[in-house]
């Protein structure tokens, strides 16, 4: 009882002290480079994590997904720390917002974050191309919900990210 | 003689899932090689940023006959030669050649779908 309340209060206090925290500057140069850039994914530019191991949702907690649904994708990044927000966006209550979206076909074909920057616009990190602000119509990414996304044309929702509270690999 | 057999595929595809590679087989080297000859120059073309990228080979054997890096997408092949890349048509259909390696090793219903942005 006392171990889950002190766990329960140090989350608590890590998510009081990420509200806090600055959003992430647009910095691609830190990223743009070999060999950060060919092993680096979009989920660790989300998580501004370099782990190079092209990080997958749920491997460093140990809930890996089967399939590239919503759903699982959800429960392997809640898993590894992420706070999920909604569906929608929100103003207040993080600075340091993501947003995960799917490729559909019969089975879901891959998945893909968007990262919003302190400038309030988005980023990302295609696979192992360079991290960029520009969507596939080349234009800036001020909302990844109607931004040209090519194939992944689910849009799932979006997560708070602190990197004191998460854990990827 | 085809030697150190160390020439792999990336099909340039995904975002958060590794992209598929495989290794090419000795007799596959051999017909690589006869789509790289007469090809004649033209202008870079840029992949979309999300969806298909292109298929890359790499050439980490000794074979010089082959360069270290091809990057084949929309026609056109992106040859690293030195420290420059220079662009070719790709007349030899060696795109189609790795699409179609691509699809038998059943990336078929991935591919369809991500050409569709991807072109």
């Amino acid at each position: 009882m006392l171990a889950r309340l002190d766990k329960y209060l140090m989350k608590l206090w890590q998510y009081i002290l990420c509200l806090f925290r600055n959003g992430r500057t647009y910095n691609p140069r830190r990223w743009n480079y070999i060999p950060i850039k060919i092993k680096n994914n979009c989920y660790n530019y989300a998580c501004d994590i370099q782990t190079d191991t092209m990080a997958q949702p749920g491997k460093a907690s140990g809930n890996n997904f089967s399939n590239v649904n919503c759903k699982e994708i959800h429960n392997s990044v809640i898993s590894d720390g992420l706070a999920w927000i909604g569906s929608q966006y929100h103003i207040i209550k993080c600075k340091q917002k993501v947003a995960l979206v799917i490729a559909p076909s019969k089975k879901q074909l891959d998945f893909h974050w968007f990262r919003q920057d302190d400038n309030g616009k988005w980023s990302h990190k295609p696979g192992k191309t360079a991290v960029t602000n520009l969507d596939n119509s080349g234009n800036e990414i001020t909302d990844p919900e109607t931004a040209d996304r090519g194939p992944y044309t689910i849009f799932c929702g979006y997560y708070c990210v602190c990197s004191l509270n998460i854990s990827i690999r | 003689m085809t030697e150190n057999l160390n020439i792999g595929i990336i099909l340039d595809i995904f975002s958060g899932l590794p992209n598929p590679t495989w290794k090419l087989k000795v007799r596959e080297i051999d017909e690589l090689k006869k789509k790289l000859i007469h090809l004649t120059r033209t202008g870079r073309i840029f992949p979309p940023k999300l969806g298909y990228r292109g298929i890359w080979v790499m050439n980490d054997s000794m074979d010089t006959d082959i360069p270290k890096r091809i990057v084949a997408y929309n026609n056109v092949l992106s040859i690293k030669e030195g420290k420059s890349w220079n662009n070719f048509i790709d007349s030899n259909k060696l795109e189609q050649w790795l699409l179609n390696q691509a699809r038998e090793k059943g990336y078929g219903e991935v591919i369809e779908e991500f050409l569709k942005y991807g072109k």
